[in-house]
């Protein structure tokens, strides 16, 4: 599929991945959120340790993921891919209950207040060390549990390269080769696969109303980042996941609505309640080719 | 087609090829007389098949692949043979004009679609808008025989050929909008099908003599190629029900003033 892109943004996602390609334990890989941050400038990692992991989480390992010495060596990798740092992380008990105490989420199961808090910080993270439009120093390519999103100005292919993944293992791959046409089209972090919270997403084609989709999120405190739908629908899925905490079939019913005959063909009740979703959500529903 | 030692064979491996280079070096092996050509590690590589005109009309090929071809497969088909073993993604037989497309898998969207003659047969399911604007003309009778079952919009706008759908391994059809602005040709379905899946623009008739003719002809073709575990005769013991058009233009008021 390298023909399907044009180098300016390919990304791969590994879902179930092998605690011996990662020096772990298996408890670890299983129970720690693999947090993996690209650093576009160097220099920015102490200041990201120190601001935003450390004071925060039990780092079970860190490690930069090791790379081919010179990007120059792989033919048609214009631009130096970032260096990427994997932290094995649990966030710290009196963090978690002061995060806990403050956000008022003591009816929330201790592990999704523990998912919100790594969200939140990645936000934070993402918003004071990269700017779409401006200074770009560091990002976070994920933050799920035994799942890692890798992603450069380049073809996907070449990631598996530059990072010396051909005998990584893992049980689910995703590749996206990007081929931006509209706006402001490549800068690092635009590449797909873009995280949720334990997902990675990708699609092709565009929304028609991605400034309603995201206005629809911002009235309920999400904030795009990265400008492309791609982006924003993984937002939605998230908002839809975890903050509504929808079963898998009505967050597809509020992405992509049921209508005319196939709603006609449906039970009464199940018409009630997909009529009740689209009335709620058909704003952030994404419309286009 | 020749047998055995008599066939001029030649193999790429595509592994490694982008489709215009896959596609550059399976016309030069045609260019060269091959008459079969065996592809292996195919990965998506689109429009296999296409672009292999010949004005000699004896002069077709064999292209057996191994992998998953990409969209597209055999679009433009001048006559030649394909058989995959494996799945096909979109467009399989797009605008076809004459051969045979054999999938030992299932197929994508828009199987046959525009296709206006040869033979296309898919031993499990397709995806939406199979046999689209089908077409058959002056001898050209195009043939869509889908081992499995249809997704919606099955036979939209078809004008002409044979769409049989089998219904095999216990699938039912789910699909809405079957035959929808359908205005010649006929489909025929093995297994319910309710009344509310139609299209407008059909009417469901019973099997005459030569209905049955052309489904054990089909059928037969159909079971020879793949291992079924299931005969042609079960096959055809099965009631079947036969979609014709209700009118040749069923859009006329539509559009005229």
């Amino acid at each position: 599929m390298h023909n399907r892109g044009n180098g300016k943004g390919g990304g791969i996602a590994a879902v179930g991945l092998s605690h011996e390609d990662l020096g772990v334990s298996r408890s670890i890989l299983k129970d720690d959120y693999l947090l993996l941050i690209a650093l576009l400038d160097p220099e920015a990692r102490s200041e990201v340790e120190e601001g935003f992991i450390t004071p925060l989480m039990d780092v079970d390992k860190s490690e930069r993921i090791p790379t081919v010495s010179d990007y120059r060596k792989i033919p048609g990798l214009e631009l130096k891919p970032p260096d990427v740092w994997r932290y094995f992380v649990r966030v710290k008990e009196d963090v978690l209950d002061r995060f806990i105490r403050e956000n008022k989420l003591a009816d929330m199961d201790r592990r999704r207040a523990e998912d919100e808090f790594i969200y939140q910080n990645s936000f934070k993270i993402n918003t004071r060390f990269y700017a779409s439009l401006g200074e770009k120093r560091a990002f976070v390519l994920s933050h799920g549990r035994d799942m890692m999103i890798l992603k450069i100005v380049g073809y996907a292919e070449d990631i598996v390269r530059y990072y010396k993944l051909e005998n990584f293992r893992a049980h689910v791959w995703i590749a996206h080769q990007r081929y931006p046409t509209k706006g402001r089209v490549w800068h690092p972090g635009g590449a797909h696969p873009f995280m949720g919270m334990h997902e990675a997403l990708v699609h092709n084609g565009d929304f028609a109303n991605y400034h309603s989709v995201v206005e629809y999120l911002e009235q309920r405190g999400r904030h795009p980042l990265f400008l492309t739908d791609t982006e924003v629908s993984v937002l939605l899925f998230d908002l839809l996941n975890r903050k509504y905490n929808y079963p898998l079939e009505y967050i597809i019913e509020a992405m992509a609505p049921t209508t005319e005959l196939d709603f006609d063909m449906l039970p009464p009740e199940k018409q009630k309640i997909y009529r009740a979703i689209q009335t709620t959500h058909i704003h952030g529903s994404p419309d286009g080719p | 087609m020749k047998t055995g030692e008599e066939v001029n064979e030649m193999e790429i491996d595509a592994s490694k090829l982008t489709h215009k280079e896959l596609n550059d070096a399976i016309r030069n092996c045609v260019l060269e007389g091959a008459e079969r050509i065996i592809l292996r590690n195919v990965y998506g590589q689109r429009y296999i098949g296409t672009r292999l005109y010949s004005p000699n009309p004896d002069n077709k090929v064999e292209i057996e692949i191994f992998g998953t071809p990409g969209n597209d497969l055999g679009a433009f088909l001048n006559g030649h043979r394909i058989i995959v073993h494996g799945n096909a993604q979109d467009g399989v037989g797009n605008t076809m004009d004459d051969g045979e497309i054999m999938v030992e898998g299932r197929a994508g969207d828009i199987v046959g679609m525009s296709m206006r003659g040869g033979k296309i047969f898919i031993r499990d399911s397709v995806g939406y808008r199979a046999a689209m604007h089908m077409k058959g003309y002056s001898g050209k009778k195009p043939v869509l025989v889908i081992g499995g079952t249809a997704q919606d919009f099955l036979g939209e706008y078809m004008a002409g050929g044979i769409v049989i759908l089998l219904g095999l391994g216990n699938v039912s059809h789910k699909a809405n909008f079957i035959g929808t602005g359908m205005h010649g040709g006929v489909i025929y379905i093995r297994g319910e099908v309710e009344k509310y899946q139609l299209g407008k623009e059909v009417g469901v008739l019973k099997l005459e003599d030569k209905d049955e003719e052309i489904l054990e002809k089909y059928v037969r073709e159909f079971t020879n190629y793949f291992d079924l575990g299931i005969s042609q005769k079960e096959i055809l013991s099965e009631e079947f029900i036969k979609l014709l058009p209700v009118s040749k233009r069923p859009y006329g008021r539509v559009y005229a003033y």
